[in-house]
């Protein structure tokens, strides 16, 4: 054994006897020391509660500060814990007073665990019935108390429904890992899930002593006070968000009399010089105060309907832009030195090259455009132009400026759920070519292309065919570079977050990047696009007489499931650019539908007085409640399905 | 030369009899403890815990048998693998662990979930031992602890990350008594304390000055703070030690009685049948019921640590002062903590606490003092 060994074994015993020593010193001092009385009195009346003083979720206002989101008072049922026998009287009183089941008031109270320092709720938002019967059988019911707590409230109903998101009652991981309690609700989806942190805000507390029956009777000092959630102003402008809804609504009402599958749609509308979105509006939508309490069957039912209510189309959406994508494939020949503004390029209704397959590519304008250059190729959206200026770059040529405008990729936004969609490449077309190869084409079943047909696709992909998908999101950023000369913002849709002692947090443009082009270029693609919306364009009818100078492009988009998709892309006024807005249809049959409502929703954001209301074919449905009726005179053509121009198989218009 | 002794004795001799009766009388006031404070939790099976525990004790009854069979020099010789197998397993503990309240401590082993860093506390005893008892002379600079504090160090460490700050602590306090006993002067250590105290301080100041990052959470801040300053969360961390210092306060000499501790029944008391359990024997069982706890564990430190001094080697020697610091940390921390005189860190009561990883290391702690124990005169024979 080491030297000093049994010595120093000897003092470490001393060491832990002294210890223990200490121990049963303070121990003494507290069972038979002069505090001891204190505590057995203490003990005695031990009905301290920890009452939660409920902290108000952030609001969420427009950007000119109407609350979209906000808060009111409601009463919720909550037990005390005053001892199992007491649970199990109140529970079943219960049972028969508002119909709850025992068993469950039972589990709830279980649940919360050795938390039962704390109320346990049983049921948020009672109606004043119910409240009467609770105060009036107050005595046959131990430990029942009604709390008044702040409950969400979306005084819009369904408007940016899908923006706002919406809450649901918390999980059980949530509670202990994050500071939640049971029964708190929390964003699921949406900003109310995205600024979860910013918008709850922290609860506060008091300490209370209870009587025996489960009433606070006296506050223990200190009170811990609540700090507020943190209010957001969005982007969103409420008059352009509700105009579009109200005229999408109405355009798809009327739609189906001719298009049955046309029961969907997505409008985004976005600052062209900030990034910062004006309107987001997925078709259709759902009302978010049906989730801030338990949803009945039918509720249930609807909102997981085919249709997808619940679903955001503006971003999570992804669908083949079609002849709105012409835009890129002029860009990518013009970059290449492929073409000139001015060459011009004869359609007679089919691509020649083409003539001896057995099939064709058509141009949807089957008599042909005879002599087109740039502009008119744009103007009347001529596909055997793109057909040739696709064969002549290349799909990856395409790709390569596709990605440049922000196309395939995720934008940014703040929101979750966003898609990233796909620009067709020759890398991607051979994954999806080799994923066929081996077992059969998993991704595109119903397309039986050989690989010889290569040359075909890159005609389709120049005119937005093929394999390219994306969202409203991503063509509306798309749409404010072309016309704000190539700057890519991140959508942004909050413009300032703002705490209850008033600091601020605001946010800037956030720029991205730059497609730099010469100025001759964006000149040619501008009035390419200004030409559309004028006699002549494939918008031309539907925009005649309109007042306000607007560029856009049709698209209809080819979908094997059903009716055409119908596209709008646009921006406005066509001098001085401001607001870009994208229409899409969810087989709406052609752009020209797209263009209806875009138009529509423009002239009741720029107020322009008489104009663009919509000529609705007799027997029309009435709009929805809650939108206000446009005047009736009206000097515009006749608006969507009606137009002559409608899709054409084998081509985007 | 002496006459055989009986084959019967001889195994009688190895068993130190005292060190058992105190551990039964642990147990004894355990299963009483657990039964009373988990009477009201689960009205349909009342005694669901007290069953639960007596099955925990076949099992750490096993591990003691094998910790007291297998030979301690065995043991000690495979140092360096058992180092290595409990880095391994606290690695792995980081990357497949299972996360529960916030911590990642657990690896699920079939049915059952293995917590790698109570193994740890006895593999640090036992590494540490073989380490330290091949010296010759005993340790008189600190510089030469060097080595023995970075052993520990690195084990250490992996515990902090998952982050379990309790079993840091123990392991350092394991490492201060063995450091101790292979020779370093107790002012030197005593200094080091100090400066530990006052850096963990000056780290906690910093982060809630600048934000200087903690391997706490923040719960644990929390605990921390509320010792330092009583009246700072009386809703949330406060609200445990106020409960606590009302049920033993209001214990009296006798107490309330089993089974009659309002604290105790009526939910006052929160986590009573684990980390609280001393709670519900001040306010049950009274003064006379807690000073008999500690003097039982006054009377085990005292058997393990008279084991250490007739031990037949030192690195016997060294396993004995290392189980007596493990088992003296836990008491001190945990009754500390009850009572108001120690930070809230969720150390168990060694064999009284409801759980069975701790009762399991518990055990084969004691087991290695035995095996320690009964071998210490074959030299003799």
């Amino acid at each position: 054994m080491l030297e000093g060994w049994e010595k120093r074994i000897g003092r470490l015993l001393l060491v832990a006897l002294g210890a223990f020593t200490v121990l049963a010193v303070s121990l003494a001092w507290l069972q038979l020391g002069p505090a001891a009385a204190t505590y057995r009195r203490l003990a005695d009346r031990n009905r301290i509660r920890i009452l939660d003083i409920p902290a108000p979720r952030g609001e969420i206002f427009d950007r000119h500060g109407v609350p979209l989101a906000s808060n009111r008072p409601a009463f919720g049922l909550s037990l005390m814990f005053l001892g199992w026998e007491e649970v199990r009287q109140s529970a079943s009183r219960l049972g028969d007073l508002l119909g709850l089941d025992p068993a469950e008031v039972e589990r709830k109270v279980r649940e919360q665990g050795y938390r039962l320092y704390q109320p346990v709720r049983i049921l948020d938002d009672l109606t004043p019935e119910q409240q009467s019967v609770v105060e009036e059988h107050s005595h046959e019911l131990p430990g029942v108390v009604i709390e008044v707590r702040p409950r969400r409230f979306y005084p819009l109903g369904t408007t940016a429904a899908h923006l706002l998101g919406y809450l649901r009652e918390v999980g059980p991981d949530e509670v202990t890992q994050k500071g939640y309690k049971l029964g708190d609700l929390v964003g699921r989806s949406g900003l109310e899930a995205f600024l979860e942190e910013s918008l709850r805000g922290r609860d506060g507390g008091r300490q209370v002593e209870v009587n025996h029956r489960g009433f606070p009777v006296r506050d223990i000092p200190p009170v811990t006070e609540p700090v507020p959630g943190q209010d957001v102003v969005l982007t969103i402008d409420l008059k352009l968000q509700q105009a579009a809804e109200a005229v999408l609504a109405e355009a798809i009402s009327r739609l189906q009399e001719k298009y049955p599958g046309a029961r969907a749609g997505a409008v985004v509308g976005m600052d062209v010089h900030t990034g910062e979105v004006l309107a987001l509006v997925s078709y259709p939508a759902f009302d978010p105060n049906l989730f801030t309490r338990p949803l009945t069957r039918d509720e249930w039912s609807l909102l997981t309907s085919p249709d997808r209510p619940l679903w955001n189309r503006a971003i999570g959406g992804v669908y083949a832009p079609g002849s709105t994508f012409k835009m890129v494939t002029a860009v990518a020949a013009l970059m290449e030195g492929k073409v000139t503004p001015e060459e011009k390029v004869v359609c007679r209704g089919y691509h020649p090259a083409t003539a001896g397959w057995s099939k064709p590519k058509r141009c949807w304008a089957r008599g042909g455009h005879g002599p087109v250059d740039l502009r008119q190729a744009i103007a009347r959206s001529c596909d055997v132009y793109f057909y040739e200026m696709a064969r002549r770059v290349g799909v990856d040529a395409l790709a390569k400026w596709a990605t440049a405008f922000g196309l395939g990729q995720k934008t940014g936004i703040d929101l979750a759920g966003e898609a990233s969609g796909v620009v067709a490449s020759t890398a991607y077309k051979e994954w999806a070519y080799h994923a066929r190869s081996s077992g059969g084409n998993r991704l595109f079943p119903w397309i039986d292309t050989p690989r010889w047909q290569y040359p075909a696709e890159d005609m389709d992909a120049g005119i937005g065919q093929g394999f390219h998908s994306f969202t409203p999101l991503q063509m509306t950023v798309y749409t404010t570079m072309l016309a704000n000369g190539g700057i890519r913002y991140r959508p942004q849709l909050v413009r300032e977050v703002r705490d209850a002692t008033g600091q601020k947090q605001e946010f800037t443009p956030d720029r991205q990047e730059r497609v730099d082009l010469p100025a001759k270029v964006w000149q040619a693609l501008r009035e390419g696009m200004r030409a559309v919306t004028l006699p002549g364009g494939t918008a031309g009818g539907v925009f005649a007489g309109f007042p306000l100078a607007v560029a856009g492009k049709t698209g209809t988009a080819e979908n094997p499931h059903g009716d055409d998709h119908a596209w709008f892309v646009c921006y406005a006024p066509y001098e001085q650019p401001r607001l870009a807005l994208t229409v899409l249809i969810e087989q709406g049959g052609g752009g020209t539908a797209a263009a209806a409502v875009a138009r529509d929703i423009l002239a009741r954001y720029f107020d322009l007085q008489g104009v663009g209301a919509p000529t609705a074919p007799a027997g029309t449905p009435t709009a929805p409640a809650g939108s206000p009726t446009a005047p009736a005179v009206t000097p515009a053509a006749p608006a969507g399905g009606s137009a002559p121009a409608g899709g054409v198989p084998g081509g985007g218009e | 030369m002496t006459a055989m002794v009986p084959r019967r004795r001889a195994w009688l001799r190895g068993l130190d009899l005292g060190l058992l009766v105190a551990v039964a009388g642990l147990i004894a006031f355990s299963l009483a403890a657990i039964a009373s404070a988990s009477y009201s939790m689960n009205p349909g099976d009342r005694f669901y815990f007290v069953r639960r525990q007596a099955l925990w004790l076949a099992v750490a009854l096993a591990a003691g048998v094998a910790a007291r069979l297998v030979d301690y020099r065995l043991l000690v010789a495979w140092a360096a693998p058992l180092y290595l197998l409990n880095l391994g397993l606290l690695g792995a503990v980081l990357v497949v662990g299972r996360e529960a309240q916030g911590a990642q401590r657990w690896i699920a082993l079939g049915p059952f979930d293995f917590q790698p860093s109570e193994l740890a506390k006895l593999i640090v005893i036992i590494t540490l031992a073989a380490h330290l008892g091949r010296r010759e002379v005993p340790l008189c600079r600190l510089r030469d602890a060097l080595p023995y504090v970075l052993h520990v160090s690195v084990p250490l460490l992996f515990v902090l990350v998952q982050p379990d700050l309790g079993t840091s602590l123990v392991l350092g306090a394991v490492l201060l008594g063995m450091l101790y006993a292979a020779g370093v002067p107790g002012a030197r250590l005593a200094a080091v304390m100090g400066v530990g105290l006052s850096v963990a301080a000056l780290s906690i100041w910093a982060h809630l000055n600048w934000g200087f990052p903690l391997p706490l959470r923040e719960y644990q801040l929390n605990r921390l703070l509320v010792f330092l300053q009583p009246g700072r969360d009386p809703l949330g961390a406060g609200y445990h030690l106020l409960q606590s210092k009302i049920a033993i306060g209001s214990g009296d000499f006798w107490g309330k009685g089993l089974f009659y501790g309002t604290q105790n029944q009526l939910n006052f008391l929160p986590n009573r049948h684990t980390d609280f359990i001393f709670s519900v024997i001040g306010e049950e069982l009274g003064f006379a019921g807690g000073i008999a706890v500690l003097g039982l564990y006054c009377y085990l430190v005292y058997r393990i640590l008279r084991a250490a001094r007739l031990a037949g080697d030192s690195q016997g020697g060294f396993l004995c002062v290392g189980v007596a610091s493990m088992l003296s940390f836990h008491v001190l921390v945990n009754v500390g903590m009850t009572v108001g005189i120690m930070p809230i860190t969720g150390i168990p009561l060694p064999f009284v606490s409801y759980g069975g990883s701790s009762l399991v290391t518990s055990m084969a702690g004691v087991g290695l003092v035995l095996n320690v124990y009964g071998r210490r005169s074959r030299l003799r024979f």
